[in-house]
């Protein structure tokens, strides 16, 4: 190695780790000859491990920022599926979201930009699309109101279940906060016409919002809110502040 | 092709300075202040991709 060092005269050597994989022995000298010949050797480089960080940075996304964009899509599924809107979830999911963004794009920007870049988009590209797949349809079901609906829909026999308890006088509560169903319920009621009325937790900004079961028409509006009708005995309660 | 000083490490840490201040004063309303630091923290990001791409070319064999 240091005869190869001395074969660059002194000059830098490239700042990788080199090997020498075939070297020849000096030409023979006529005797009395001062100097020498060219020293014959074939120099490879060999490739130096990349530092974690780089790995990540040109590599596709990996396990923090997917999970990291999991997290931020079910905080806003939840923030938008709920009535009135869940203010705080909805705020951390788009903090978050947002986050997610400034820091995905310049990787995925910057890997198709550069002809060693792409090679690792056609080979990851599930990775790769994971992130704004979900990101379009956390807005597509939030835009639609499929989120609503679906989570109403899995929730409405145990919502209808407990509605039917509250309405015959059984369990009611105030600031008792409960899961029915996909909903956090904290406090419900009884309708004057027979039907039940609870607040989902954490709604609104003012206002509260929740669910009203009236089987037997439209709740009165003016005690305590308005409703607005979803389906069959459903109603969207918002309770004014 | 432009060759990026400083390392990935050092324009992470602008990302990780500009970001956050820069979702401090959008929630704040600090009017034009919030894009201007959300623009560093991508144009940091982008630096410190575009060098690690050059810290894994320079490590290739020939």
């Amino acid at each position: 190695m240091r005869e190869v060092a001395d074969a660059f005269g002194g000059r830098t050597l490239p700042p990788v780790p080199i090997r020498v994989v075939a070297a020849g022995r000096r030409p023979r000298m006529p005797s009395g000859a001062f100097g020498g010949g060219a020293l014959v050797c074939r120099v490879v480089t060999e490739p130096v491990p990349l530092s974690p960080l780089t790995r990540v940075l040109i590599g596709p996304p990996g396990w923090v920022l997917l999970p990291v964009v999991g997290v931020a899509a079910v905080a806003l599924l939840h923030a938008v599926s709920v009535p009135g809107g869940d203010l705080i979830w909805g705020f951390f999911g788009s903090v978050v979201a947002f986050c997610a963004v400034v820091v995905w794009a310049p990787r995925f920007v910057v890997a198709l930009l550069r002809s060693d870049g792409r090679p690792g988009l056609r080979r990851h590209w599930v990775r790769w699309a994971a992130a704004p797949v979900m990101g379009v349809a956390v807005v597509a079901s939030a835009y639609s109101g499929l989120a609503g609906d679906v989570r109403f829909a899995l929730s409405e026999s145990g919502l209808e279940a407990y509605a039917r308890e509250v309405a015959a006088g059984g369990e009611t509560g105030w600031d008792e906060r409960s899961w029915v169903g996909l909903y956090p319920l904290e406090r419900a009621e009884p309708l004057e016409n027979g039907g039940a009325r609870f607040v989902v937790s954490d709604t609104g900004f003012l206002n509260r919002y929740g669910f009203a079961w009236s089987p037997k028409g439209p709740p009165e509006e003016g005690t305590g809110g308005g409703y607005e009708h979803i389906r069959g005995p459903w109603y969207v309660w918002e309770e004014e502040w | 092709m432009v060759t990026v000083r400083g390392k990935p490490e050092f324009w992470l840490g602008i990302v990780g300075a500009s970001l956050p201040v820069g979702v401090l004063l959008g929630i704040f309303g600090a009017g034009v202040f919030w894009p201007v630091a959300v623009l560093v923290a991508v144009v940091a990001m982008t630096l410190a991709v575009v060098r690690a791409y050059q810290d894994a070319a320079r490590s290739r064999p020939d």
